[in-house]
């Protein structure tokens, strides 16, 4: 298929203007502001203006006690909040150096990848909205909320679940709990058909998404891209292939990649990766109804909890990219530093600001979209 | 081709029956003009209720919350003797300003008095009991659900360690029996 260039298209003026677009703004995902400096529908420079949703998370975990964190942390990424809580529970651990019962693991990476999937269906949303597919942004939206039942289930909430702790999970799988997942993902399997045939084969979407934004392999890397945003050039980077963590070491799957790194590899990445969950969770589901471990080692109470000095880094893969918790103790109640490394950083503070330039105005929401961009985690 | 007519095969979703329910179907008995047909799970983390003749006043629930969001408020003492209550007479008010609905103050509670319930809609007319929460009181108790969902449990308890020792494993074929 190819583009006509679109400079050749669009009438353009002399006089560029200033256009604030968001954080009111549909088409903006999150608290998360853009200044477009437009000539007509063409972007001639793009620059964010961050700073909406900033608590100052890392000063205040220093504040509080270790267990009081969990409570906090999931706030870091809104749409995915369960790898804050992995990545930070991990290394205390590692600092700890305890060993974690098999079913910990296994509920933990039960968790983790239907956050993976919950996060995936809202993508799918803003892009359906992005395209003009409103249909696909209302099924997808209302498929998660099947996803979040059985978070309820589990975990007593449904978007910030607090479950993971110091050691394990804080609760073992609720019984018949495993046959309602079976059956949501068989329900799912057969609704992504159904995705498919509205907006994957739709040739109006793919004329909008094939060839917008594309990034190179080699740009990727230097500008600090990860997860799926990488994978979609090609990369075959996953860190749960790459450094397994969790229960990944004993599952079975391929990292999937697409070539060309545009908005629809970065789509069809993501969809993919949607049915690669569901065959992961099939798998963990099998290990679970086998394993008869604990699902929690705590070796402490709660209202007393110290962790040995040391330092830690875990870095494990989000749907938004690499997500990195360096956690460092001196041995007392609370931290004495804990860095969070985001992925959007890279993707909204470098990656838009340089690559919207030349595009029309009404993909970028779009391309903002496609990179699956998550203000909270740029904030922090 | 295909690709302009797949999308229209969606229109068939129009004579489906939506997953969405519509709320004046079925009304919520505890609050006739605040409609709800939806239960909480048997896990959910909703309202607080605090059994006031087993709380014992000891203050740990205050001092786990992550919010800051617990004071502990003094009670009458006749109130207590009314009811039979033991410890010190001050019981947990919740600012659900600050509350984050996390339960550390259900699993750190040593008497498990204070759970949490299937209610996570509350309305109110004054504005200061929207913020402050004293479950338990009896003003307050229209407010907490029927069903005590997310409880002082053995799993979840904080208090007491469980620690997991990996078991060597069993040789495969020669026991040395």
């Amino acid at each position: 298929m190819t583009r006509v260039p679109i400079r050749e298209l669009v009438v353009t003026y002399d006089f560029p203007t200033d256009l604030h677009l968001g954080p009111q703004h549909p088409g903006i995902h999150g608290n998360f502001a853009y200044i477009l400096k437009v000539d007509g529908e063409i972007i001639l420079e793009a620059k964010i203006v961050p700073g909406y949703l900033h608590r100052a998370f890392e000063k205040l975990m220093e504040r509080r006690t270790w267990i009081n964190n969990i409570a906090l942390i999931p706030r870091v990424c809104v749409p995915e909040p369960d790898v804050n809580e992995y990545a930070y529970n991990a290394a205390i651990e590692r600092i700890a150096g305890w060993e974690i019962p098999p079913r910990a693991k296994y509920i933990r990476t039960v968790v983790l990848e239907m956050a993976r999937i919950s996060s995936y269906l809202m993508y799918l949303s803003s892009m359906g909205g992005g395209v003009g597919v409103y249909p696909l942004a209302q099924w997808s939206v209302g498929d998660r909320d099947y996803i979040l039942d059985l978070f309820e289930a589990l975990t007593g909430a449904r978007v910030y679940h607090i479950f993971m702790i110091a050691g394990g999970v804080r609760r073992d799988i609720p019984e018949g709990w495993l046959d309602k997942l079976e059956e949501t993902l068989k329900y799912l399997e057969g609704r992504l058909k159904e995705y498919d045939k509205l907006i994957m084969k739709n040739a109006v979407v793919q004329r909008r998404l094939v060839g917008l934004a594309p990034i190179t392999p080699e740009y990727a890397m230097e500008h600090g891209v990860t997860g799926p945003n990488l994978r979609a050039t090609g990369v075959p980077y996953d860190l749960r292939k790459i450094d397994p963590y969790a229960a990944y070491d004993e599952l079975d799957f391929e990292v999937v990649t697409e070539k060309y790194g545009d908005a629809w590899s970065r789509f069809m990445v993501r969809r993919r990766e949607i049915e690669q969950s569901i065959d992961l969770l099939r798998q963990l589901i099998d290990k679970l109804r086998k394993d008869n471990t604990p699902h929690i080692h705590q070796p402490y109470s709660g209202l007393a909890f110290k962790v040995p000095p040391g330092e830690a880094y875990v870095h494990i893969e989000s749907t938004k990219g690499e997500f990195g918790y360096y956690v460092w103790s001196d041995g007392g109640f609370n931290p004495y530093r804990v860095f969070v490394r985001g992925p959007t950083t890279s993707h909204a503070g470098v990656l838009m600001e340089d690559i919207a330039v030349g595009q029309q105005l009404a993909d970028f929401s779009l391309i903002d979209g496609s990179f699956d961009i998550c203000p909270p985690d740029l904030d922090k | 081709m295909i690709g302009y007519l797949a999308p229209l095969r969606a229109l068939k979703f129009l004579f489906i029956k939506p997953h969405t329910v519509r709320v004046p179907d079925k009304v919520w008995p505890r609050w006739p003009d605040f409609a709800d047909p939806r239960e909480g799970k048997s896990v959910y983390r909703g309202v607080h209720d605090n059994d006031w003749t087993k709380c014992i006043g000891c203050g740990n629930c205050s001092r786990i919350c992550p919010a800051m969001a617990i004071e502990m408020k003094e009670v009458p003492k006749e109130v207590l003797d009314e009811i039979g209550a033991k410890g010190v007479n001050k019981r947990p008010q919740i600012d659900y300003g600050r509350c984050t609905f996390c339960a550390l103050c259900v699993d750190v509670c040593p008497s498990g008095s204070l759970t949490m319930t299937d209610n996570y809609a509350w309305v109110t007319k004054d504005a200061r009991d929207h913020r402050y929460f004293f479950p338990g009181a009896e003003k307050w108790k229209y407010a907490s659900g029927q069903v005590r969902t997310w409880h002082k449990n053995p799993q979840s308890d904080l208090l007491r360690p469980k620690p997991w020792v990996k078991k060597p494993p069993q040789p495969a074929g020669d026991t040395g029996k």
